[in-house]
């Protein structure tokens, strides 16, 4: 009953004329700079911080919120369309969903994103406004060793992505996690792999491998099949699901909001799994697990339900506690402090109007976007009628402006070059380019928490199994053992070949 | 029995997997490996680096043990004149500003096709121009400058 | 009528954010080059001064550019080799244009001398917190429970290679106590792990650990400046507390070496008289930043001063990355 009274006083704030309009704006601007690949939220909302120096707080943050999951939204559009991912979420929507859309399904795929997307909102909204602070302390107890054994079950599980070789898949996430490793090492500051070029002391940017290999490799593989690549036109008709098709995706929408939601939560990185672990879940889960990577629609119905419902509790630990738990709620806390508040655990008994307008405006947002984007379907879909050669310039020229944009930087626009041909030869020789990426986003997680577990517990690796300090540690490192076994299970026996490579 | 290229896709990625552990193991000479206390900058990626090479060589095995498709052609035209457009905007972007460098990468990507008129080449890459300025400059404000130093501008 | 209405409102409302800086595009923008990216306190301050200079130059636009890389070196080289005329501007922390001498052996630029002063605009300082599986109520207490707890003895910063990193070894040397440094990626996630008792003590920006102070989660138990921080009055300084150590952080705006000091002068002037307004003091102050306000002269002293002083911590932490 009380979470209802405070959400009263969230609906009343949030539903001010102008507070409808700056979430308005928030989420309009989020999709447009989620469906223009590269940009993302972080240089938007770093761009438009001067524009809230005159509004009031809640307004400004309800605004910044809704270019966040706007962009989440406006990034699944893309990757369905055009297979370019934008960020680690969109990676895997991208597998299955672009393959819906040129099976001429875009619209369905669309729509399945949407709805999933609005349902996990709605669902992560109600959570925040119930749990939040019981929520907040469940983060806290993920230590070094839990996030390390964490991310471990992520990898475990990112070779269920892949619908070809397990031994190829492991191989990518390998590659990926070595990749992840360029860069100065952030504990003793030694630049590593970078060949003398200071560009690489920060390491390869995300985006703009992201870009290459899934964008640009997708663009030169298009035009290998220039003539069999037909544009393939999708009818709006086709954008309501059938009895099939919605029975279907229920259950994926409700178990992907349930995975995105816990691992949004942890601040340390838990939410960029969410969207994986949902994937490996369907696939694991399904009938028949052969259509996974060919078109299936739970394959984008799990992952955008677990990227919306993690994007919207990862604004758990900064509401409750202050502590921005990714770039985009640092700069959220940038704009209140400029306006003069402390976001702290003190929060939300000394701005109740703040703190429950923003959870209450994170559903007015996601009502809008549904309202928003349902209509723009169908101009997208009409994308896919485009004759391929005449967009592909288009993306070119999208992703190089907005990978230049990441950080001022040619080098990034090199990158994305290099990676477009290495994602290209990966893709002909069977090599997935999903379980890459996830290695690679992973990779410094993963090192950066064992590292600093293990000076923690000066050099004692039983502290990722110890069941009494570390019970969750110890819970995750023996799923995620059980997780591989039964993953190699069928390579080691003699008919790996036939279930493996169809 | 002879050794021969069985399946030529596994054989060339293990080939590949195996060139690059080899560039990270140059690169990772002057690493200090450290203890399992204070690991030092190399003992993750040597960990890695040897996994990489071991699941390299395991591919590249299958490669010669079991019967597998060929890789087919290679698009070297279309590889070449997308990714080289992108490293000329890189390269240029700065010096000419984004109207002229942003032209000339759109104009040599349309290349890559073989099915472009002129006209139609030349007409598209004026369309995408005016509609990634009006988005990008003045729709969304990025830094960006329209002609650069190279030609006149700032 | 309400979507129409609405619609407008965002048009407008975008148009007025971005036209400013695009139409720029006609005359050329003054570019404040920060040398992180986006997010975080700098940045806000960039933007915010950003304004302040296009309001003080007649609407002279003002873009603020990030360009991140090597932990700022190259923002800062960047700003090095612009044209020396008044278009080029860096907004820097500390560390990048006072310390970074020290730490990297093959810099390739000296900021000492490659940069000429214009301002500085605020400084803040850094505290000592403990988490909740520490009992320590004061310094003396923590030195005796480190040196108990040998084991368990580590203290977190907001990076190896940050200020705090090196304020740490300088404390633990002035204590004669061996704390492990951990070295986290910004002062959040380092915040994370000390509210949840995950590691036992954080050296970071003052600022950073007020909200979890005042909520009771930890406890700061002593600021870095020579003078109590107006953020915590209640608690001592390193000095009072009876370890002699100083050490304040700030930020600065520099031109390219040979900007010719009447822009220099002009730009001083603007941003001076700005921060020094009560309502951006206030700003600054919930930011964690106390408003300076130099002249070109005074910031150059600074930046000499505290290149100097930083650079035996630097080598006491062993920190030398191979570059």
């Amino acid at each position: 009953m009380e979470t209802l009274a405070h959400l009263a006083v969230g609906f009343e704030h949030a539903l001010t004329l102008q507070n409808l309009g700056f979430c308005f704006i928030g989420v309009l601007v989020g999709t447009m700079v989620g469906v223009l690949p590269g940009l993302g939220p972080v240089p938007t909302i770093a761009m438009l911080l001067p524009v809230t120096f005159g509004v009031p707080p809640t307004s400004a943050l309800i605004m910044l919120a809704g270019i966040y999951y706007g962009a989440q939204y406006g990034g699944s559009t893309t990757a369905i369309l055009l297979n370019l991912p934008g960020e680690a979420s969109s990676v895997v929507t991208a597998i299955d969903g672009h393959q819906l859309a040129r099976q001429g399904k875009a619209g369905l795929a669309l729509f399945t994103a949407a709805i999933g997307s609005f349902f996990a909102g709605t669902m992560a909204t109600f959570l925040i406004a119930a749990f939040a602070p019981a929520l907040a302390e469940f983060a806290l107890r993920f230590g070094p060793a839990e996030y390390f054994s964490l991310m471990v079950l992520g990898l475990a599980a990112s070779v269920a992505l892949a619908h070809g070789s397990v031994l190829k898949a492991i191989a990518m996430v390998v590659l990926g996690l070595l990749l992840g490793t360029v860069g100065q090492d952030i504990y003793t500051g030694t630049p590593r792999f970078n060949f003398g070029l200071e560009q690489l002391v920060d390491g390869f940017n995300f985006v703009a491998i992201a870009m290459g290999v899934f964008g640009i490799g997708e663009v030169v593989r298009n035009l290998e099949n220039e003539r069999t690549r037909s544009a393939v036109a999708s009818r709006v008709r086709d954008l309501i699901p059938s009895r099939d098709e919605v029975k279907a995706i229920v259950a994926p929408i409700l178990r992907g909001t349930a995975l995105g939601s816990m691992l949004g939560i942890l601040p340390g990185g838990g939410a960029i799994l969410g969207s994986f672990a949902a994937y490996s879940v369907e696939r694991r889960i399904a009938k028949d697990p052969q259509r996974f990577g060919k078109g299936a629609i739970e394959g984008v119905a799990a992952p955008e339900s677990a990227n919306n419902a993690g994007a919207q509790t990862s604004f758990i630990p900064m509401l409750t506690l202050g502590i921005p738990s990714n770039a985009v709620m640092a700069l959220m806390v940038g704009a209140l402090l400029i306006n003069g508040i402390v976001p702290g655990p003190n929060l939300m008994t000394e701005r109740p109007e703040l703190f429950w307008g923003v959870i209450a405006s994170m559903w007015i947002g996601n009502l809008m976007l549904v309202i928003l984007n349902l209509p723009l379907i169908s101009i997208w879909v009409k994308f896919m009628a485009i004759p391929y050669r005449v967009l592909y310039p288009g993306v070119v020229a999208v992703c190089c402006i907005g990978v230049f944009s990441l950080g001022s930087s040619s080098f990034d626009v090199y990158v994305m070059a290099a990676f477009g041909v290495l994602g290209y030869v990966l893709v002909k020789l069977d090599c997935e380019p999903a379980p890459f990426l996830l290695g690679f986003v992973i990779g410094r997680l993963l090192e950066e928490h064992l590292r600093r577990a293990m000076l923690l517990s000066r050099g004692d690796p039983s502290v990722f199994v110890d069941i009494y300090d570390h019970p969750i540690s110890a819970v995750l490192i023996v799923v995620s053992a059980a997780a591989l076994i039964l993953v190699c299970w069928p390579a080691i026996g003699k008919r790996r070949e036939e279930a493996f490579r169809e | 029995m002879s050794i021969s290229i069985k399946s030529p896709k596994d054989f060339w990625c293990g080939l590949l997997l195996i060139a690059i552990a080899a560039i990270f193991v140059l690169g990772m000479i002057d690493l200090p490996i450290g203890s399992a206390f204070r690991m030092g900058p190399g003992y993750f990626p040597l960990l890695l680096t040897i996994l990489l090479a071991l699941l390299g060589l395991a591919i590249l095995s299958n490669g010669l043990r079991v019967e597998g498709p060929e890789v087919g052609a290679i698009p070297l035209r279309a590889l070449l004149l997308i990714a080289i457009p992108i490293v000329f905007f890189g390269a240029t972007l700065r010096g000419l500003g984004l109207v002229t460098s942003l032209a000339l990468t759109v104009l040599a990507t349309t290349f890559a096709a073989r099915e472009w008129k002129p006209v139609t080449a030349f007409l598209t890459t004026l369309a995408l121009l005016v509609g990634c300025i009006a988005i990008f400059v003045f729709g969304l404000g990025l830094p960006l400058s329209l002609f650069g130093p190279w030609v006149g501008g700032f | 009528m309400r979507r129409h209405f609405l619609l407008s409102l965002a048009a407008a409302a975008l148009v007025a954010a971005n036209a400013a800086p695009a139409w720029a595009q006609l005359e050329q923008p003054i570019k404040i080059v920060f040398p992180y990216s986006a997010g975080g306190i700098g940045d806000a301050l960039a933007r915010l001064l950003g304004e302040n200079l296009r309001a003080g130059l007649n609407g002279q636009s003002v873009v603020v550019e990030n360009v991140t890389g090597a932990a700022g070196r190259t923002g800062v080289r960047t700003v090095i080799n612009a044209a020396p005329d008044g278009k080029t501007i860096l907004l820097s922390p500390i560390a990048a244009v006072a310390v970074h001498n020290h730490v990297y052996k093959n810099l390739g630029y000296d900021p000492l001398t490659d940069l000429a002063p214009i301002s500085q605009v605020a400084e803040f300082e850094f505290g000592i917190a403990v988490g909740p599986n520490v009992p320590a109520k004061t310094l003396d207490e923590l030195v005796k429970w480190a040196k108990a707890n040998p084991d368990k003895a580590s203290y977190g910063s907001p990076g190896a290679g940050a200020l705090p990193h090196f304020f740490g070894v300088l404390f633990g040397k002035a204590a004669g106590i061996d704390l492990v440094h951990i070295g986290y990626k910004g002062s959040a996630s380092a915040l994370t792990d000390l509210v949840g008792g995950q590691i036992p003590i954080v050296v970071t920006t003052t600022s950073d650990l007020l909200a979890q102070h005042k909520a009771g989660k930890i406890r700061i138990l002593a600021t870095s400046d020579s003078k109590r921080s107006p953020l915590v009055p209640e608690v001592p300084t390193f000095k009072e507390s009876g370890y002699d150590i100083v050490g304040t952080s700030w930020y600065a705006v520099f031109a390219p070496a040979k900007t010719p000091a009447d822009i220099r002068e002009k730009y001083s002037k603007i941003l001076a008289a700005a921060v020094k307004r009560p309502e951006i003091k206030e700003k600054f102050l919930t930011m964690g930043l106390y408003a300076t306000g130099t002249t070109p002269e005074e910031l150059g002293k600074i930046q000499k001063q505290d290149s100097a002083h930083w650079a035996p911590a630097v080598k006491a932490s062993g920190f030398s990355p191979n570059q």
